[in-house]
């Protein structure tokens, strides 16, 4: 009467209603941690850029390429710029932690 | 075996592992939807559905098998009150004596195959006898580990099933005299 059951899907069915784990739950808010700060630090850039790049050709013709560079780096030293990296740096290097243990 | 069982649990408790449990699932489900078709008398449907909820309610209380019993016996309480639940809110409703599902499998085939036969005379018992012989006849438990999974005193449990064989006996003779 103990008659054998085959899986047919089953144990799949079983699996895909299991509630999520603490840890998946703790992965994917890393993950989304690490995206929203890769998107600030890509605005706080574009924000940065753009009207850099308007002025690029003024800078250009205006000084010598020593002297570009030096008005590059004035205008990444901005306290607001270097406070908005910052943050972004460390929120994203808290959250990429663990996977950095996983794959080093 | 009980050791992979116990391997496949900590890699869950620990972990959180959705594949070890799958593990388990796979290792227990034929025997858990077997005891549950039989209490619902063939029917595979709600049998599943059942075996599904056991088998979540499962990992979810995993913390509390103590391991004191066979996690296959833990499952196996599990299901019977799985199955309570849902006898109970269906008695709500209508008289679960009054359900019958024609056992679906092997239901084409000859009519003194002796399954067959076995799985009639099945509906002329109690929901009491049947849950005592499925665990005693039909899937091999000892007393004991009915008496755990089924939440009865011991004595409780040789009386419903020595009732329920009793019944079995009666109409199985019955049918082989007129068959």
């Amino acid at each position: 009467m103990n008659n054998y059951i085959p899986d047919d899907g089953f144990t799949a069915r079983v699996v895909d209603r299991l509630p999520r784990s603490r840890a998946g739950a703790a992965e994917v808010l890393r993950w989304r941690i690490l995206l929203v700060s890769a998107f600030l630090a890509f605005c706080l850039v574009i924000v940065q850029i753009v009207p850099l790049a308007r002025d690029l050709d003024q800078l250009a013709s205006a000084y010598s390429p020593g002297e570009t560079f030096r008005h590059l780096l004035g205008l990444i030293r901005q306290p607001a710029v270097m406070l908005g990296g910052a943050v972004c740096v460390i929120v994203a290097g808290f959250a990429s932690i663990p996977f950095l243990r996983r794959w080093v | 075996m009980p050791s992979q069982d116990a391997d496949f649990i900590a890699r869950v408790l620990v972990h959180g592992d959705h594949h070890a449990f799958g593990e388990l699932v796979k290792r227990h489900q034929s025997l858990v939807r077997n005891l549950l078709r039989t209490w619902l008398r063939g029917d595979q449907a709600r049998a599943d559905d059942l075996a599904q909820e056991t088998f979540l309610k499962a990992y979810r209380n995993l913390r509390q098998f103590s391991g004191q019993v066979q996690f296959s016996t833990w499952l196996y309480k599990i299901a019977y009150n799985e199955f309570r639940a849902w006898a109970r809110s269906a008695r709500e409703h209508e008289n679960i004596d009054d359900i019958v599902h024609e056992p679906s499998e092997a239901s084409g085939q000859a009519s003194h195959d002796f399954r067959e036969d076995l799985t009639r005379a099945m509906r002329h018992l109690s929901l009491e006898e049947r849950s005592a012989v499925t665990c005693c006849a039909m899937h091999g438990m000892t007393h004991q580990e009915a008496s755990e999974v089924l939440g009865w005193p011991l004595g409780t449990v040789k009386t419903h099933l020595l009732r329920g064989k009793e019944i079995l006996r009666n109409r199985l003779a019955e049918w082989s005299t007129t068959g």
